[in-house]
């Protein structure tokens, strides 16, 4: 189906995320839609499949102008969109995901349907049952459920929005195909949402570019990296050299700790990490990384083993008292465990100020936001509710929350949806730490970050975890091998 | 920008317009004149203001029940703001009336048997045996025996040379009973066959009463004790059991109530027998004292509760705004995983809240036995924390409008028994009133909400 979008506006209060952007899909070919963060491409999808009603513009569907008011609408003309967090129920059986939304009435047909969803699994390869639970299934399988979804509700346009974040390489390629498939065979029209360059070099047959709002390039594929880097920011980023560091004193000695949940077991990892020791945790999502991190500072209790933080036995001890111990731990859902919602910028730094008294002097905590604000980059103001921010910034005020003086450093996917730009300030502060003494532990399912700034690299798959020998030597594929479980 | 204001205001008074509709068509329904019955319910809450003036015995009646209902609605402020469903709340208002009720009954005053009996003509003596029959007689006494208020039970005194002119008075019918000691009477009594024994030592005991205003605080302590310990209770059963704040609270407003109805049936049951409606009423000196106006009129009211509850929100509404911990509670309310991982003691503030909240509840509970029914009684916290719920819901947990509302549900409440009277209307209409008031506000923002999603 082609898709034309005509000079669409949408204004969020004084932000214009979209500034009259004009642009057509063609069908049969897959898009890629690149941007910096905040540039508009989430805004753009999201008017097209139905989410935001647009303060101004049309959309034409096959030369038709359509006006949809909830997705609903947009997914029975043909529009399907895959969002970054997949919008299933969890608690509910995939069948039953894929039943919801169907046409079908009070009694549906479950026998139809599920032969419905293993005939497309079948077809694209994807190995799904339809009992397991969505709990139970990692972010890749979900979005394949997802797919199978939407094609069965008949979709001509599939928007995917940054979905090769946090699957495997075996998932991506299986996606990849998918996509080439739909597009190529079936002639589906496919809008492919990522920061990604690398994956929209491989994927792509033509590329969309937005920044600021507004459309600034239109290209067929394959175009030279730096070209698109340049389209989206303006200019050409350098990569920045990592500074040495000499190593001091051990900070965190971790002796065979072992930790479970219902779905996984840990098994038992040593490690010592030294000040300014940088260690990166690769893995597929849900392979032990985060149940590592967590038990090194106290957010689970370790099942076994123990944790030394700076000579001093903290086993069995909580969060809290790690955090007294000078470790901070961030989060990689920012606004679900890192930042609140509906809490001003001031608020959260008088929240994570080391001390305060009993009664808050509002003026002054303006005063020291203000200060922290200039001094971290933040587009914001003292008084801007946090969920305000673009992520990029969410990520700055998280960093700029974190007390000055630090042993340990835990951060789950430091740069996880953020733009190069974005990111590189990130790695520039956490390098500041690291130069201070700071210890760095931190996962990441971007194997060239891991590559780039850890000292070490940790390798986790299905709970166990091995050190990668050489780890100034490791290479991005060297890595893709181990995280797929081969020779562990 | 004037007329976004003003639209602000059309919005915030169409739930009112809805709920005004709805109960207008009720009342339509019922063949009650609309407009009579609204008369009648602003005639029952503000009474003749013009006449008598603002604080009239109308407006007073609304104001003993507006005290505990800020009471309550200010703990529910903490709660709520921590994200927490503070159900319990009615419970912990009836623990704290339970224990105020205790101090009220044992510590108010003690008592001593004296050696002093009380002689009464023999044809009354048979007759003469519940408490109230002696209360108010004139008794004969001698002099020096000291002011007769020491005695429980005894009030007027008129004092005679000797023993044997108040006993003549006794015989002639001037006093109903003479005072004398027990060795004196036991004497008196084989002499002469027309007096008899009318109450021993132990009966006649002597009585010191407590201060008022150490048993004062000694009661709302207590009342808050209780229903910090309630609510204590269903915090640690969220933070360290598990067990959700909502199930908790419906457990324990049952066995709060259980366990008052128990009181009442048994152990504090009147001496004269179980009436299963109350315990026997509370001493004088236990009771809030009314407010008393210029011209002499009693008011049923008392400037204690008032105090209290306008004390007890300004603090919540201050430690809202001004302090690390009210920061501390609206963070965990918002999103209790971030506030923890920042630094928060989630635990602890939690329970805090929960006792806190707890604790005005008890003294909203005080309020109630100890100024409104002046004894303990079922139900004695007559809904007002389920009330508080709505109240705190309505003003969308903004502290600054909590009073008004509470006022006005309380001057519907107070309002609506005029109806009975007057129209013949059951008084539940006021209930409908504020139920439609509630569900039209949350209609209201609803519908808000979508469009501004719209837009």
């Amino acid at each position: 189906m082609k898709v034309e979008l005509r000079d669409i506006r949408k204004y969020f209060g004084p932000v214009r995320a979209n500034d009259g952007i004009s642009v057509t899909f063609e069908e049969g070919t897959i898009y890629g839609l690149l941007g910096e963060n905040g540039a508009g491409k989430s805004t753009l999808m999201k008017v097209l499949s139905g989410y935001l009603i647009p303060d101004g513009g049309q959309i034409l569907l096959d030369g038709e102008r359509v006006h949809f008011s909830v997705p609903a609408e947009a997914t029975a003309r043909g529009i399907g969109m895959l969002h970054q967090t997949p919008m299933d129920f969890p608690p509910f059986s995939v069948l039953d995901n894929f039943i919801y939304g169907q046409p079908g009435g009070l009694l549906p047909d479950r026998k139809a349907a599920r032969e419905q969803f293993l005939k497309l699994c079948r077809r694209f390869n994807f190995d799904l049952s339809p009992d397991a639970f969505i709990d139970g299934l990692t972010i890749g399988e979900r979005q394949q459920m997802e797919i199978v979804r939407l094609l069965s509700l008949g979709v001509r346009v599939l928007i995917l929005d940054e979905p090769t974040t946090g699957i495997s390489a075996e998932q991506k390629e299986i996606l990849f195909r998918t996509l080439r498939e739909l597009a190529h065979n079936e002639g589906l029209t496919i809008i492919f949402v990522s920061h990604k360059l690398e994956d929209v070099e491989e994927l792509c047959d033509e590329v969309v570019v937005l920044r600021r709002g507004k459309l600034v390039g239109r290209e067929k594929m394959p175009v030279l990296a730096d070209k698109l880097v340049e389209m989206m920011f303006g200019q050409v980023l350098e990569r920045t050299p990592r500074p040495p560091v000499e190593l001091g004193t051990p900070v965190l000695q971790v002796e065979n700790l072992s930790a479970s949940t219902f779905r996984l077991t840990l098994e038992p990892v040593t490690l010592d990490v030294r000040e300014g020791e940088v260690i990166g945790l690769a893995g597929l999502e849900g392979s032990g990384q985060a149940l590592f991190m967590r038990a090194c500072c106290g957010l689970i209790r370790p099942r076994g083993g123990k944790v030394i933080l700076d000579g001093r036995d903290m086993t069995g001890k909580g969060y809290h008292e790690f955090m007294a111990a000078g470790v901070a731990y961030a989060p990689a859902g920012r606004l679900e465990e890192g930042l609140i919602a509906g809490l001003t910028l001031t608020e959260h730094f008088v929240l994570a100020a080391p001390s305060h008294d009993f009664l808050v002097d509002w003026e002054g905590a303006r005063k020291v936001a203000q200060s922290r604000i200039e001094r971290f980059n933040i587009v914001g103001r003292p008084e801007s509710p946090v969920e305000t921010l673009s992520g990029g910034n969410q990520q700055r005020v998280l960093m700029a929350l974190m007390p000055e003086r630090l042993r340990l450093l835990l951060l789950e996917h430091p740069t996880r949806g953020l733009d190069v730009e974005s990111a590189r300030w990130i790695w520039k502060q956490l390098l500041e730490r690291r130069s201070e003494g700071t210890a760095v532990i931190f996962m990441s399912s971007d194997l060239d970050e891991i590559v780039e700034y850890s000292d070490r690299i940790l390798v986790f798959y299905a709970g166990r975890a091995i050190e990668v020998p050489e780890p100034a030597s490791a290479t991005v594929e060297q890595l893709g091998h181990l995280i797929g479980g081969k020779g562990i | 920008m004037r007329t976004e204001r003003l639209i602000q205001i059309g919005w915030g008074l169409l739930p009112v317009g809805i709920a005004l509709a709805f109960t207008t068509i009720v009342l339509i329904a019922v063949n009650a004149p609309p407009g009579d019955a609204f008369g009648a319910i602003l005639q029952g809450a503000f009474g003749d203001i013009a006449g008598q003036g603002i604080l009239n015995p109308k407006t007073a009646a609304v104001l003993t029940f507006w005290a505990p209902l800020l009471l309550c609605a200010s703990g529910l402020l903490l709660t709520f703001t921590a994200g927490l469903w503070n159900i319990g709340i009615e419970g912990q208002m009836m623990m704290g009336a339970v224990f105020a009720s205790f101090v009220a009954l044992n510590l108010a005053a003690s008592f001593t048997p004296t050696d002093q009996v009380l002689i009464v003509r023999a044809t009354e003596a048979r007759r003469l045996d519940t408490e109230e029959d002696f209360r108010g007689f004139p008794v004969g006494v001698l002099p020096g025996t000291g002011p007769l208020r020491d005695y429980d039970l005894l009030s007027d005194a008129v004092e005679y040379e000797t023993l044997d002119d108040a006993i003549g008075a006794l015989l002639a019918g001037d006093v109903r009973g003479v005072l004398a000691s027990q060795s004196e009477a036991e004497a008196l009594i084989a002499d002469n066959p027309d007096i008899a024994l009318g109450l021993d030592g132990e009966t006649l005991r002597k009585v010191s009463e407590m201060p008022q205003v150490p048993l004062m605080m000694l009661e709302l302590a207590a009342a808050a004790l209780g229903g910090a310990l309630w609510g204590a209770l269903s915090g640690v059963l969220r933070t360290h059991g598990n067990v959700h704040e909502i199930f908790s609270g419906v457990a324990l407003n049952s066995l709060a109530s259980i366990f008052a109805n128990y009181l009442i049936a048994g152990p504090w049951q009147p001496p004269e027998g179980g009436s299963l409606h109350s315990t026997e009423p509370f001493r004088r000196v236990a009771l809030m004292p009314n407010i008393v106006l210029p011209d002499g009129t009693t008011l049923d009211v008392s400037l204690v509760a008032l105090v209290m509850a306008v004390i007890a929100f300004g603090l919540v509404f201050f430690a809202l705004r001004g302090t690390f911990w009210g920061l501390q509670l609206k963070a965990m309310g918002k999103s209790e995983r971030s506030a923890f991982l920042l630094g928060v003691p989630t635990k602890k503030q939690a329970l805090l809240a929960m006792t806190f909240a707890g604790a005005l509840a008890g003294l909203g509970g005080s309020i109630r036995v100890l100024s409104v029914y002046g004894s303990l009684r079922p139900g004695v916290s007559g809904g007002i924390g389920f009330l508080a719920l709505l109240v705190v819901l309505l003003a969308a947990v903004q502290a600054p409008w909590v009073p008004l509302i509470a006022f006005f549900f309380a001057a519907i409440k107070s309002g609506s028994t005029r109806l009975q009277i007057t129209m013949q209307l059951h008084d539940s209409l006021g209930g409908i009133l504020q139920g439609a008031l509630v569900l039209s506000f949350i209609l209201v923002n609803g519908l808000r909400a979508r469009l501004k999603l719209r837009r």
